[in-house]
């Protein structure tokens, strides 16, 4: 049997996959910035990881489904890729763009 | 914006303004800033009017301090909460707003429209002011608008409890 093995991973690696999966959901616009922050917070809590995630969506999609889909793709990115835990994911939506 | 904030608002631009002024008047020599040195030297002279000088000094120096935190929290806004399992879901009532007077404006005799939102545990209310063109029948167009909005706010983003949408024309054109 195999000991468990301890890691670190660079809190970059786990804004980057979490841009990754939510560049993948349609109705997302993008991930609000501002000057000086971007809309992504991580937390590390007993239960696993928090995120809190900042958006502009889409014009047009169905608003529940497309934060369902997002809180999806985000913690399955996370879970299959670092096999951390995602407690859970928390949504802020900033603003609606249109599609064009 | 409540009323103490306005007030304090108020008071850090006024108390900003007035002493950004002054510096401009004496660098500019229509001040003379030996008056001014003159007039703190005599203020400082009793122990009542220096107590109160040091008093209205360190208000403002507290308010200096406060006013960008109240922006911070500000910069927030109020939100609308959306029922989720995995997370806190919140959407801002500005881009709600913002969106409502994008669709608002797609309705045939409305020139221009300004939507606000309030929440509260019984429901959501909406209220929407408009400038409507005058040869469009009013009441089809407030009914066809209030069905436009509700539609919306239950279809597009997910808001069930939109309890009324109130409209009031503030102008026909």
């Amino acid at each position: 049997m195999t000991e468990a093995q301890e890691y670190e991973v660079d809190k970059k690696v786990t804004l980057g996959l979490i841009k990754k999966a939510v560049g993948q959901v349609e109705g997302i616009h993008s991930i609000k910035r501002s000057l000086f922050k971007e809309g992504i917070k991580v937390k590390k809590l007993e239960e696993g990881l928090a995120i809190s995630l900042e958006l502009l969506i889409r014009q047009g999609g169905f608003v529940p489904q497309i934060v369902e889909e997002t809180q999806k793709k985000v913690s399955e990115e996370i879970e299959k890729t670092l096999g951390t835990k995602v407690a859970k994911v928390d949504i802020k939506i900033r603003g609606i763009k249109s599609s064009s | 914006m409540r009323l103490y904030r306005k007030a304090l608002w108020g008071v850090g631009v006024c108390a900003l303004a007035l002493l950004s002024l002054g510096g401009f008047l004496v660098v500019v020599g229509l001040f003379d800033r030996f008056v001014v040195h003159g007039w703190l030297t005599f203020v400082e002279q009793t122990v009542l009017t220096r107590s109160i000088i040091l008093l209205i000094f360190g208000f403002l120096f507290g308010l200096s301090i406060y006013l960008p935190f109240l922006t911070r929290t500000k910069a927030g806004g109020s939100v609308i909460g959306l029922k989720n399992p995995l997370g806190a879901v919140e959407i801002s009532q500005k881009a709600i707003s913002e969106f409502i007077q994008r669709i608002g404006k797609g309705v045939e005799g409305v020139e221009d429209i300004k939507a606000a939102i309030k929440s509260s545990d019984e429901g959501v209310d909406v209220y929407l002011t408009l400038s409507a063109q005058a040869q469009g029948e009013v009441p089809r167009l407030i009914d066809e608008l209030q069905t436009v909005v509700k539609t919306y706010l239950n279809k597009t983003v997910g808001i069930e409890n939109v309890r009324e949408i109130k409209v009031r024309v503030a102008k026909l054109i």
